[in-house]
């Protein structure tokens, strides 16, 4: 596309040519000169401003009455509210790009009437711009406002509902009008929402429902509420992409035990209300947690099965907090969703080792994982290393059962790996940043088989490692071979970007002699001192030096030094957020100036633990106010 | 390695590549043409635009290659303006379209918010006078407009 590039008709203060203004007149050009450039300059205004400027000229009155309206917040306004109530004559737009919506053709008499005697001027303005309302955010507006606004938006996209109650025959009213037009609706802390799946199967062209913080009746804990409800708005919506049911508290009228317990679930015992959490996308569908509460009902399995068969073409599903789901469902998932690439199983507690394992091997083509807070093994990491090539995103934060051996395993083998998350993962050292896997699974693994050294020098990067106490290339092969300062680079080097680790300790025994075990294998002698392979600094420091692009960092351990691990970063003045769990020794205002001032000092975020010296607290507010950011 | 660009009125310009690249117009140019020692013509930027935007990829030719993010949300959009592209901007108006028309996003989108705060917190008369417009309004007209958008101006 070739822009045409026209002249300026207009000057900016401090102008180098000021003349053009005078020979050109003002009025033939758009006042940035592009429709484009007009975008991007609206896009800056704030509400106000873009208001002043609709009055500057006729011009300029055409070009920003669109984005004025684009985005519209409607508040129900209290009756008392004092202001004249004169109404709008029709609208003297010069531009005539509004003039074809003068007429408010379809509302009632009675709407009319209602419209008039509102107070509510942005409401008003409704009659003449309607149209060029593309989204909607409304709070605690009534029933007459909500048909006025069916009426007149004909053109909306977005509709965000916040607060208020609405009755299913308002919302089949609104949605009836704009089926072809809303893409996503949104409920936010509505109360008082019964059966609000069902006015949703007129919205042919839905894209994004959802549904937070709301009180929904006990719509959802109907046992019809999928055969009824759900599943006829997941036929009828064919373009719908994503689901989000969050935090929504069913109200039983019977038995007010009115909880206000969390989407989160375990937490709070006997809350009235279940929380459900779904995520998904092209076709639709997503999934639901359950909470400890006889009265909210867990979705059944056998349910979230059925549902899924709905929608095949599923690429995210979050399953999250399911008490319900088990290996064998999860095997016939395959069959039933086969293009997912986005998988979230946090918190399965029916789910076992081999239950991950068999999902990983059935989808091959997985990008982001999320399997935080479940029992695991070495063997479901190597698994999910040795299948899931293209693996972008994994959090495994607060995983049990793994060791450093299975996050080798990651690291050296997921090419593409871009964020991992691991927090609060107990028993991990820094043998992890090691290159031995050899859990007893492993061995066949890429990984697995240690590299010969003709390959690993030939493919080492042209300056990999710079230890201090590196030996100088020099050195014969035979002795080099015998130093463990060559471990096979990580595969994610290039393109890890998050990397969150947990506290890391000292190296638990079995791995440790695993470790050993390995190096009798290969037929490393074991020098004299048999803990100088692990010293854990260098191999930290030089796998950090790897990793190009790092830019979120969470690291921590009691043995662990701040200036390694920054002086490990390759490109630390590219780090944008850090996260110090713990440290060898409590942080000094000389350490804090080194960090904020020479080692990162692009860093927008900073966590440091609590218990740290506050001086180097204040020292930092002082310094880079807002750097600081505590943790709950 | 350098390239030649050539600005409407002739004039030549040795430019880094790197720095030259900082347009993606140039990027692709170079890309499509290979290695060749020919100048490039842009015959919509005059020598003096050239100047500035050449010093403004010169400062910034460092910068990481910003991933464009695509939103219109302005909640979302900062205004802030680095202080040497603030002074920068000052100068002159065709550099936002010169930065258009060789597509050097970074340098567009300061020069957008750049007018975006100059509009910012102006009554309309203000705004009118910073830009040399007439106004074209009835008074009539005007109040009305104003009267139609009142519910927007509350800060």
């Amino acid at each position: 596309m070739e822009p045409p590039f026209p002249i300026t008709p207009l000057r900016v203060p401090g102008s180098l040519k000021p003349a053009l203004t005078q020979t050109q007149p003002t009025s033939t050009r758009t006042p940035f000169m592009l429709p484009e450039l007009d975008r991007l300059i609206a896009s800056h205004l704030d509400r106000p401003t873009l208001a002043s400027a609709t009055r500057v000229s006729k011009q300029w009155h055409s070009i920003f009455t669109p984005f004025l309206w684009k985005r519209l917040s409607l508040q129900h306004l209290a009756e008392d509210d004092d202001d004249s109530d004169e109404d709008f004559a029709s609208i003297p737009t010069a531009s005539g790009t509004i003039t074809a919506n003068t007429v408010g053709p379809k509302l009632t008499l009675a709407q009319h009437a209602f419209l008039n005697s509102s107070r509510n001027k942005a409401l008003k303005g409704l009659r003449h711009f309607g149209p060029l309302v593309h989204e909607l955010t409304a709070t605690g507006i009534t029933d007459q406002e909500m048909g006025v606004i069916s009426v007149l938006c004909t053109n909306l996209r977005v509709l965000e509902l916040i607060g208020g109650r609405y009755s299913v025959d308002n919302l089949t009213e609104l949605f009836q009008r704009r089926q072809g037009s809303i893409q996503t609706v949104r409920f936010r802390s509505c109360v008082l929402l019964q059966d609000v799946f069902r006015p949703l199967v007129h919205l042919s062209n839905l894209r994004e429902f959802e549904l937070y913080g709301s009180f929904v009746g006990n719509t959802i804990t109907s046992p019809y509420f999928f055969e009824r409800e759900l599943i006829p708005m997941l036929g009828a919506c064919p373009r719908l992409r994503s689901i989000l049911l969050e935090k929504v508290y069913i109200v039983d009228q019977q038995i007010e035990r009115g909880g206000w317990d969390t989407g989160g679930g375990w937490g709070g015992g006997g809350g009235g209300g279940g929380g459900y959490a779904a995520l998904s996308a092209p076709a639709s569908a997503g999934e639901q947690d359950t909470n400890d509460d006889a009265n909210c009902g867990e979705i059944p399995e056998s349910v979230i099965m059925t549902m899924l068969t709905y929608t095949p073409k599923l690429d995210q599903l979050a399953l999250n907090w399911s008490r319900e789901l088990t290996d064998f469902s999860l095997s016939s998932l395959q069959y039933i969703c086969p293009h997912l690439t986005q998988l979230s199983l946090s918190h399965s507690m029916m789910v076992t080792a081999e239950g991950f394992m068999a999902v990983f091997r059935s989808y091959p083509s997985l990008i982001s994982v999320d399997i935080g807070y479940n029992i695991l093994s070495d063997a479901v990491l190597e698994e999910l290393a040795r299948s899931c090539r293209s693996l972008r995103q994994l959090n495994i934060n607060s995983c049990q059962n793994v060791s450093d051996l299975g996050i080798q395993a990651i690291l050296l083998n997921c090419t593409h790996l871009e964020s991992f998350s691991l927090r609060f993962i107990t028993g991990l050292s820094c043998l992890l940043f090691n290159d031995i896997v050899t859990t007893d699974s492993s061995m066949g693994l890429v990984s697995g088989s240690p590299p010969s050294f003709s390959k690993l020098f030939s493919s080492s990067p042209p300056s990999p490692f710079s230890f201090s106490s590196s030996p100088p290339s020099s050195l014969s092969f035979a002795s080099r071979s015998r130093l463990p300062f060559s471990p096979r680079p990580w595969a994610c080097r290039e393109t890890l970007h998050t990397f969150h680790l947990p506290d890391l300790a000292s190296p638990n025994k079995t791995t440790l002699a695993k470790y050993y075990h390995q190096q009798t294998l290969l037929g490393h002698r074991l020098d004299s001192d048999p803990l100088q392979p692990l010293r854990s600094d260098e191999m930290i420091q030089s796998r950090l030096q790897q990793l190009d692009k790092v830019k979120n960092l969470t690291i921590g351990g009691h043995s662990l030094d701040l200036t390694i691990v920054l002086d490990g970063l390759h490109r630390p003045y590219e780090l944008e957020s850090l996260r110090i769990t713990k440290l060898k020794r409590t942080m000094t205002c000389q350490d804090a100036q080194w960090l904020v001032d020479v080692a990162a000092p692009n860093l927008q975020k900073l966590f440091i633990p609590m218990f740290g010296n506050r001086s180097v607290t204040e020292w930092i507010e002082a310094r880079r106010p807002g750097l600081l950011a505590h943790e709950k | 390695m350098t390239v030649i660009l050539v600005s409407s009125d002739n004039q030549d310009f040795k430019v880094d590549k790197e720095v030259a690249e900082r347009s993606i117009l140039i990027k692709n140019m170079l890309e499509d043409v290979g290695e060749s020692d020919s100048p490039i013509p842009l015959p919509n930027v005059t020598a003096a635009v050239l100047t500035k935007v050449i010093e403004y990829c010169e400062h910034h030719r460092n910068d990481p290659v910003q991933v464009p993010e695509e939103t219109d949300d302005p909640r979302k959009r900062s205004n802030d303006i680095e202080e040497w592209d603030m002074k920068f901007m000052q100068v002159d108006h065709e550099i936002i379209l010169a930065a258009n028309y060789l597509d050097i996003k970074p340098l567009l989108d300061v020069g957008c918010k750049t007018v975006a705060n100059i509009i910012k917190g102006k009554t309309p008369e203000e705004i009118r006078k910073a830009f040399n417009i007439v106004n074209d309004f009835t008074p009539e007209e005007e109040a009305q407009i104003k009267k139609e958008n009142e519910w927007a101006e509350d800060r």
